[in-house]
């Protein structure tokens, strides 16, 4: 077994020196097919499994190169511009919408001010109301940033999965600019819920300092 | 001391919405001298440039985020002890830990209401 594991060892450098470090799949299920053909001799039972192993691995790369081809790439990257612009529409909706609501909020405060007391009171608290309320568009906002970050991540790997699945070397990925800050790994952006700390949490912890 | 309703308060955040909603909320407390920036950058120099008395800034902004102008404003001789409130979405743990080690006097949680901003504003510059 150690033998036919160096005869793969030794091919797969071979391919490496032929072709650098990204050895295209089809060479590598053709690499593992000739070793496994150069099996000579009675086998053992564990030998007869490895051989079964390596087969069975050989075909599950084939079958795998044939779904990444299939997964039409280009289609998929075309749409994924669309969804990006779709998002930014919505962000650019949202805060249209918001800014409609502080206006009306701002008129009621104003109104506020011109009627007496007790009633003036209602107006300020409705339109405390809907200031608290229209905050809805910073933090929708930031999860819809999150989501594209996300979509032009998925856009860079497809792309590397249509060149290894042709063949073709994918282009180097590109370098995101290193930040300045040594603090930006802190930008998570808003949590889900259960994830980040409520307000009694944060000042529980603050208090904790004291 | 009774609180100076008259103080000049900065609000820093990088939505228009946000600065909108804090400078009416403040209003509503009585602060109608409320000056705004959408950058820690031009925070820190209107802050350098002014007579403040409270700074309610967001955190994710950029080219300078909130926590940078925090470590900004406390490593000035003259802006040091500038009461400073930090308005975030940023919520973990290390955040809040990250802001108190730079000096935030108090930290409040977006999305968050008008009885927060005035209980955690009376804790910094006292009751009003």
């Amino acid at each position: 077994m150690a033998e036919v594991a160096q005869a793969l060892v030794r091919r797969l450098d071979a391919l490496r020196g032929e072709m650098g470090e990204t050895v295209p799949m089809a060479e590598l299920v053709a690499a593992t097919e000739q070793v496994v053909a150069t099996l000579e001799g009675d086998l053992s039972g564990g030998e007869l499994a490895l051989r079964q192993e390596l087969a069975d691995l050989a075909r599950f790369i084939e079958d795998t190169r044939r779904e990444v081809a299939a997964i039409r790439s280009d289609d998929i990257r075309a749409r994924l511009p669309q969804a990006k612009d779709e998002l930014d529409a919505v962000v650019a909706a949202t805060e249209q919408a918001a800014g409609t609501f502080l206006g009306a909020a701002e008129q009621l405060s104003d109104l506020a001010e011109k009627l007496e007391a007790a009633t003036g009171d209602i107006l300020r608290d409705i339109a405390t109301s809907i200031y608290e309320a229209s905050s809805f568009q910073d933090i929708t906002g930031q999860r819809i940033s999150k989501v594209i970050k996300a979509i032009r991540h998925i856009e860079d790997r497809i792309g590397a999965l249509a060149h290894l699945a042709d063949g073709s070397a994918p282009p180097a990925p590109a370098v995101e600019e290193a930040s300045d800050d040594p603090d930006a790994k802190l930008l998570h952006g808003p949590q889900l819920a259960g994830q980040g700390n409520s307000q009694a949490e944060i000042d529980a912890l603050l208090a904790s300092f004291d | 001391m009774a609180v100076d309703k008259a103080m000049s308060i900065l609000v820093v955040d990088d939505y228009q919405t946000m600065i909108r909603i804090v400078t009416n909320l403040l209003k509503q407390l009585g602060f109608n001298n409320v000056d705004f920036a959408t950058d820690g950058s031009t925070a820190l120099e209107k802050l350098r440039a002014g007579k403040y008395g409270l700074v309610i800034s967001d955190w994710n902004m950029e080219p300078m985020t909130g926590l940078q102008l925090l470590k900004e404003v406390r490593a000035d001789e003259r802006l040091k002890d500038m009461p400073f409130i930090m308005v975030t979405a940023e919520s973990k743990t290390e955040n809040v830990v990250a802001a108190k080690q730079a000096g935030v006097n108090n930290y409040i949680v977006k999305p968050f209401n008008a009885d927060t901003l005035k209980k955690k504003m009376s804790s910094v510059i006292g009751e009003f």
